[in-house]
């Protein structure tokens, strides 16, 4: 089922390209406004020194201390913009999975009314989920915790350097099982909103927690696969990026282009996720609702004739 | 050495063997058995230590009988005796130390009710019967010798002192410090003459440790621990309080301690144990002897495992946490390096044995510390190879063994001479044995010159090297001067005088000052009197001023010759030259290289602006770049505050370097060091589209 809701969601995310696309800008976009601040910076520090040409090898940390220290006054308003961008960016994320799941439930491909108006829809309530998550984030907070109360349940308020070296590495995988469930959680609780048009995030959020643990091994071999498929891009990029080390306008080229294909990967690999999380939602809850009528409807205001269910075939990409 | 090394282990071997058969030890024997260390003293032996102590682990207190013979060495008469209490730093919230470090050091505060003291509950003085300095020499150590019958103290001439001690505070008048105590001697002391002082202390240990010293559940590290003289020198007392900032300065003496510990405790010390005995009560005693020092300290713990290991002639044991045994070999491997290439560069390190102690968990401030043949270091468990930490913290507090124990510099006044000397040659070691990396772990690569020159650009120029340690601006700027600093003056010494005359000129400092108290000018003489050259200009502008070193390439310009005018283009041409004859004649014809030709394609003029940007005035070179490959090296002394250098080639200026070797890493910045006729932006974009990919990666990691 994994294997096939993988690639259901392969066939969805790639069948709107466009979708690819303002995701990949809104990517570029963001890595754009931090990178051009930077490169001011680099250019007024070095772009006249013979140590720019060393840049080409990389930054010795030689140089990064030497351009810490000389931009010291820089670095609050840097930190202020890497904040601010990884907020932002955040938050439009979150506003454009709205429109992304809208149109990956529909199964109708790209289309810009229907993107835009399900991102508009749907955003207020993804804020109001994002706020409700917390006090799941808090609650899965507690279980890297355990760890720690085990820990000095069974070896005392002092334990030897070796018991808290593992324990450290044990609260660190629970806190990554925390987020992992919590990020689980939080995918299926927005595409239970989109997918039933549920207006209150609290029930969306438990049924989330409900469907995630009530279907443990399909929900999460699904999230570990595609997980596992950007670790082996990862893997798979980091030599690729080294045959681009070179000191040429063309190999600097190159590498540039290499990389941005791996954010390409990376934003189809999102809407991947996204596409089969909605057929397995739908495979495993049995809920059709179709999102795009009912923006549809808000945005006309008349309601539409009610949608065929989707056929169960596979030629249109739904499971069997 | 090597020979009285197998007989020191014989006899060791021999009391251990009969203290474990439970038989009296008899101290005839042993003095037959243990054999001093050295047959003709290496110190002058001025302060001379025989403790009794006793130790409480519950209540973290130390109960002690000290004799202290202390030989007037100065010359001059001495009218009163100082001495450090440095415990009572630890006594409460109003002392100096306290008040300049807000009570932590390290990360370590002390816990409610985890205060340290020292009490002195009676001093008295008395006059020896023969004043033989020979009893200051070479004595047989003694496990049971009742101290004032072998310096042969004369009881009956014992005067109280007790009521005449009265606390100063000889560098910030707080009331409130009582780490130094005067007391007046009741008669004069003439040079040439000693005293006995007989001490009677409580003293309780600090918990958790702080400032290198205190106790931790089961772990004890015991040290500045007893009531210590000062130093007379340049006719008045060098006694200072106990800082936050600071280390220590004694004078050299022979130790005799015999501390009584519960009989299941792992101890280790200064100096090498003569015999244990094992009491009736379930304590042990534990005779440690040590010559030419001038420290002791000791922990003890019954949780240590014991490694060891030999280096060339010195025996090295090392002291692990249960929860560090796996990097016991380690430990001993680290020492073992230090020991053989301190002893192969800077001199024979003449004590027998090496201790390294691995502090408690939690105990962290006692880590990092050295004494006299015995350092202690500090770990982590499971630390990866390639995290040098461990080597590194090893290399440097053995270094200490030669740079403030070899030569007892005054750690108060002029810390850089101990510290930044160290930092020097533990850079030295690495740079040797580890490829210079401090971390060399998944991926990433840190050398120890590296982490110096990262303190060295981001420290503020508060504070000359040169300056009381207390006197800093901030700890920071403290430990910039202190450490990172001076190692890279001397680093940029070693590339102006070469490898060979710095290796030598730091072998005679160690030959020339064993034993005694260097100072600052003594340094540098030595440097001087190798280098063959006079080298306080150096020094002078390094340690005494907060002068700068930072040249740069301020301007960097090329143009086409333009030969136009009257002897080039026009028509009024000297009677005895053709037109084309004056044009090919240079405008400057040394500037010109030779070769050029008459109507060769172009020429261009160069002219390169080197600026010096800090006060530090130091001899360059210059390496100037032309566009068709050639390069060029010129020399600049750097006195004035520019110089431009002009040239005439028949191709553009590429780039200008200053340094290019980078030989001089006291340098605040490498990158204005060298600069280009065009911009160089491919390297940025490499960087900069690097950069903004990782975060692209991030930001999508990230997102919901």
């Amino acid at each position: 089922m994994i294997w096939i809701t993988l690639q259901l969601g392969l066939r969805r995310a790639w069948s709107t390209k466009r979708l690819l696309l303002v995701f990949y800008l809104a990517s570029l976009l963001a890595g754009v406004l931090v990178a051009l601040p930077l490169r001011e910076v680099l250019l007024q520090f070095a772009g006249r020194s013979l140590a720019a040409n060393e840049l080409i090898q990389g930054v010795t940390l030689d140089f990064l201390f030497e351009l810490v220290t000389a931009n010291r006054a820089a670095a609050p308003a840097l930190t202020v913009l890497f904040l601010f961008g990884a907020i932002a960016f955040w938050v439009f994320s979150l506003f454009l999975s709205g429109g992304a799941l809208a149109i990956l439930a529909s199964e109708r491909g790209y289309q810009a009314a229907q993107f835009w108006g399900g991102a508009a829809k749907f955003f207020g309530r993804f804020l109001r989920l994002a706020l409700w998550s917390l006090l799941l984030l808090a609650a899965l907070s507690l279980l890297p915790l355990t760890a720690r109360g085990a820990e000095r349940f069974l070896f005392g308020p002092d334990p030897y350097q070796y018991v808290s070296y593992w324990g450290a590495w044990i609260g660190a995988g629970f806190t990554l099982m925390a987020l992992f469930f919590f990020r689980i959680c939080f995918d299926y609780a927005r595409i239970h909103a989109v997918v039933t048009d549920e207006a209150k995030m609290r029930r969306s959020l438990w049924r989330a927690v409900r469907f995630t643990i009530g279907n443990a091994v399909p929900v999460v071999g699904l999230a570990l696969s595609v997980a596992v498929a950007g670790g082996v891009a990862a893997l798979c990029y980091l030599p690729v990026s080294d045959l681009f080390d070179g000191s040429t306008v063309s190999l600097v080229t190159a590498a540039v282009v290499a990389q941005q294909l791996f954010i390409l990967w990376r934003v189809t690999l999102r809407l991947t996720r996204y596409g089969s999380q909605i057929a397995l939602y739908q495979k495993l809850s049995g809920e059709f609702k179709e999102p795009h009528r009912l923006v549809a409807r808000e945005e006309t205001g008349s309601p539409c004739p009610a949608r065929e269910p989707p056929s169960r075939n596979r030629s249109c990409g739904c499971i069997e | 050495m090597p020979l009285r090394l197998v007989r020191a282990s014989v006899g060791l071997m021999s009391l251990v063997f009969l203290g474990w058969l439970g038989w009296p030890v008899r101290s005839q024997a042993e003095q037959e058995r243990v054999p001093v260390f050295f047959e003709e003293p290496l110190s002058p032996r001025i302060a001379n230590y025989q403790i009794d102590v006793a130790l409480d682990p519950q209540s973290r207190t130390l109960s002690g009988k000290q004799v202290l013979t202390w030989y007037n060495k100065t010359g001059e008469t001495i009218g009163e005796l100082q001495f450090h209490l440095y415990l009572n730093a630890f006594r409460n919230s109003r002392t100096t130390f306290m008040r300049e470090s807000g009570g932590s050091l390290r990360g370590n505060a002390i816990d409610e009710g985890g205060w340290g003291f020292i009490e002195v509950d009676r001093l008295a003085l008395s006059k020896l019967e023969e004043m033989n300095p020979d009893r200051f020499r070479v004595y047989q150590p003694d496990l049971r010798a009742d101290w004032h019958q072998v310096f042969r103290i004369n009881a009956a001439s014992r005067t109280d002192l007790t009521g005449e001690m009265e606390f100063i505070q000889p560098d910030d008048g707080n009331q409130d410090d009582k780490t130094v105590f005067r007391v007046p001697l009741p008669a004069p002391l003439a040079p040439g003459e000693a005293v006995a002082l007989d001490f009677e202390f409580r003293a309780v240990l600090p918990s958790p440790p702080l400032a290198r010293t205190g106790a931790k559940e089961e772990y004890f590290f015991v040290g500045q621990w007893f009531p210590k003289i000062g130093v007379y020198d340049r006719g008045e007392w060098n006694c200072h309080q106990f800082h936050y900032n600071s280390e220590f300065f004694a004078d050299y003496g022979v130790y005799d301690v015999r501390m009584t510990v519960p009989d299941d405790f792992v101890v280790g010390a200064t100096g090498l144990e003569v015999g244990v005995i094992e009491n009736a009560n379930g304590t042990a005693t534990h005779y440690y002897h040590a010559e030419d020092v001038h420290d002791f300290a000791w922990t003890a713990s019954p949780e240590f495992r014991v490694f060891s290991g030999k280096a060339q002639d010195v025996e090295i044991r090392a002291l692990l946490q249960p929860d560090h045994v796996e990097q016991g070999e380690r430990h001993v491997e680290a020492a073992k390096l230090a020991v053989s290439y301190f002893q192969d560069h800077y001199g024979d390190y003449p004590y027998p044995n090496l201790t390294v102690v691995d502090p408690r968990r939690g105990a962290g401030t006692t880590g990092g510390m050295e004494y006299p043949t015995l350092i202690v270091a500090g770990t982590y468990h499971n630390l990866p190879a390639g995290v040098r930490l461990l080597e590194h913290v090893i290399t440097h507090e053995f270094g200490h063994n030669y740079w403030y124990h070899l030569l007892a510099s005054n750690e108060f006044e002029e810390a850089w001479l101990d510290e930044g000397v160290n930092t020097y040659t533990d850079s030295r070691v690495f740079e040797d044995h580890y490829g210079g990396y401090l971390i060399d772990f998944l991926g990433l690569k840190l050398t120890v010159e590296q982490i110096n020159r990262a303190i060295h650009i981001a420290s503020p120029t508060s504070d000359p090297i040169y300056r009381k340690a207390w006197e800093n601006y901030d700890r920071f700027t403290y430990g910039a001067n202190s450490y990172a600093r001076p190692g890279l003056i001397l680093r940029t010494l070693r590339n102006l005088l070469g490898p060979r005359t710095m290796s030598e000129a730091m072998r005679t400092y160690v030959r020339r000052w064993r034993f005694q108290h260097p100072r600052t000018e003594d340094f540098v003489r030595v440097m001087s009197d190798v280098a063959g050259q006079d080298l306080s200009w150096y020094f002078d502008q390094a340690l005494f001023t907060n002068a700068v070193l930072d040249y740069s390439v301020s301007s960097i310009e090329s143009s086409e010759l333009k030969q136009t005018g009257y002897d080039f283009d026009r028509s009024v041409k000297e009677p005895w030259q053709s037109w084309e004859e004056s044009a090919a004649q240079p405008s400057s014809p040394e500037a010109v290289p030779e070769g050029t030709e008459a109507g060769a394609p172009k020429l261009y003029e160069s002219e390169v602006g080197i600026r010096r940007l800090g006060d530090f005035r130091f001899p360059v070179e210059i390496e100037i770049a032309f566009e068709d490959g050639e390069t060029l090296r010129e020399s600049w002394d750097g006195q004035e505050v520019w110089t431009k250098l002009k040239f005439v080639r028949p191709a553009r200026l590429s780039s200008a370097t200053v340094d290019p070797d980078k030989k001089i890493p006291l340098d605040r910045s490498y990158t204005n060091n060298s600069r280009t006729l065009e911009p160089r932006q491919l390297g940025v974009n490499r960087v900069v589209t690097r950069w903004m990919f990782w975060w692209q990666c991030l930001l999508d990691f990230l997102s919901p």
